[in-house]
């Protein structure tokens, strides 16, 4: 009986599962480096999985902790560094787009107060097929 | 009895050519033991030190941080701005990290300098509180732009404003992100291209401290 109740149980999770990430995206490891005390802007990073079987844009991000956020790309060019503004970010089918130091990432811009290694920030993702996704980053020494 | 004399002579030719030889080899090998430079960097080494040009900026307590603030220190010296959410702080962790390898000795005889190409925005206040932020022994360096320019066009760092929005100061900088080491004679010594690894340009840094107070 119990071996039944498990697999009953396992097999709704997993039912539950699949409905609610069927057009959705998964993301792990959201997270901000703690930045110094006067910093007015913070670097967001997240691996976004995109379980589904079209690709999803992600298109805006917003939080209540900060006025404005962008999407920029690292890039070297003509020997320099520079943050290039991202109209999105691409989530192809079934694909992983990591946003990580030096590459893709969330700008930041002026925190409503600072923000400490532990604290959490609300991000709310608009995705190109007219969902909204909530996730929280951790805010990280490193 | 002539060809007998002919033959010593040339004996004692061929004897002295063979020492020279010997000698020429063996203070070749010594000189080559003495100043063979280091291998394995992770950086771009300068044999020859590159002296620089005076230049007069300022640190974070508004003091004069010029050529003779570099004198009788290894410097090592990244160039960016406070806004800079990605790279700067990535580069930043990287110099605490170097920072946190080095053993007592030498950090007696270092200096981190994170030098701000924005004075527009950073003022030495919010510089100190960024570099340390960092670690409270790392210096924050900026100035005039003409001042700024004289240091990094001849260190090769390179950087540019992006336009920003009428009436906002949310601008960009783009910038070169390697990490320029100096030696104590003011000279720059390395070059440290992105990414950067803090262990490797640990390592490095002692193996070109090793060559440097060699020769």
């Amino acid at each position: 009986m119990q071996k039944y109740r498990i697999t009953l149980f396992a097999s709704l999770a997993l039912l539950f599962s699949a409905n609610v990430f069927a057009d959705s995206l998964t993301i792990n490891n959201a997270w901000s480096p703690e930045a110094p005390p006067t910093a007015r802007v913070m670097a967001g990073y997240m691996d976004i999985h995109n379980n589904g079987n079209k690709e999803i844009l992600v298109e805006k991000v917003t939080s209540p902790q900060f006025k404005t956020i962008e999407i920029h790309r690292t890039v070297e060019k003509n020997g320099m560094s520079m943050m290039v503004w991202q109209p999105h970010v691409h989530v192809p089918a079934g694909k992983v787009t990591k946003l990580e130091p030096g590459g893709k990432h969330l700008m930041l811009m002026h925190p409503v107060k600072r923000l400490k290694a532990g604290d959490k920030i609300k991000l709310i993702l608009y995705l190109s097929n007219h969902q909204q996704q909530t996730v929280i980053a951790t805010v990280r020494k490193n | 009895m002539t060809t007998t004399k002919l033959s010593n002579k040339n004996l004692l030719l061929i004897l002295i050519a063979l020492l020279s030889i010997s000698l020429g080899l063996w203070l070749s090998q010594q000189t080559g033991h003495q100043k063979q430079p280091p291998t394995g960097l992770a950086a771009t080494f300068l044999i020859k030190g590159k002296p620089l040009t005076p230049f007069h900026l300022l640190d974070q307590d508004r003091k004069t941080f010029n050529l003779a603030r570099l004198k009788g220190k290894w410097s090592f010296m990244f160039f960016g701005y406070t806004n800079c959410p990605d790279v700067c702080p990535i580069s930043m962790k990287v110099m605490q990290g170097v920072w946190h390898k080095l053993p007592p000795a030498l950090l007696k005889k270092s200096q981190m300098v994170f030098v701000s190409v924005d004075p527009g925005r950073d003022t030495p206040e919010i510089l100190k509180s960024y570099v340390q932020y960092f670690h409270p022994d790392f210096l924050g360096v900026t100035g005039d732009p003409d001042q700024i320019d004289i240091l990094t066009r001849q260190i090769g760092i390179l950087y540019g404003f992006e336009d920003p929005e009428p009436g906002s100061k949310n601008y960009t900088v783009n910038h070169s992100a390697q990490i320029i080491l100096i030696d104590p004679e003011g000279d720059m010594r390395a070059v440290f291209s992105p990414p950067h690894d803090a262990e490797k340009i640990a390592a490095s840094f002692q193996k070109i401290i090793a060559f440097v107070e060699q020769t």
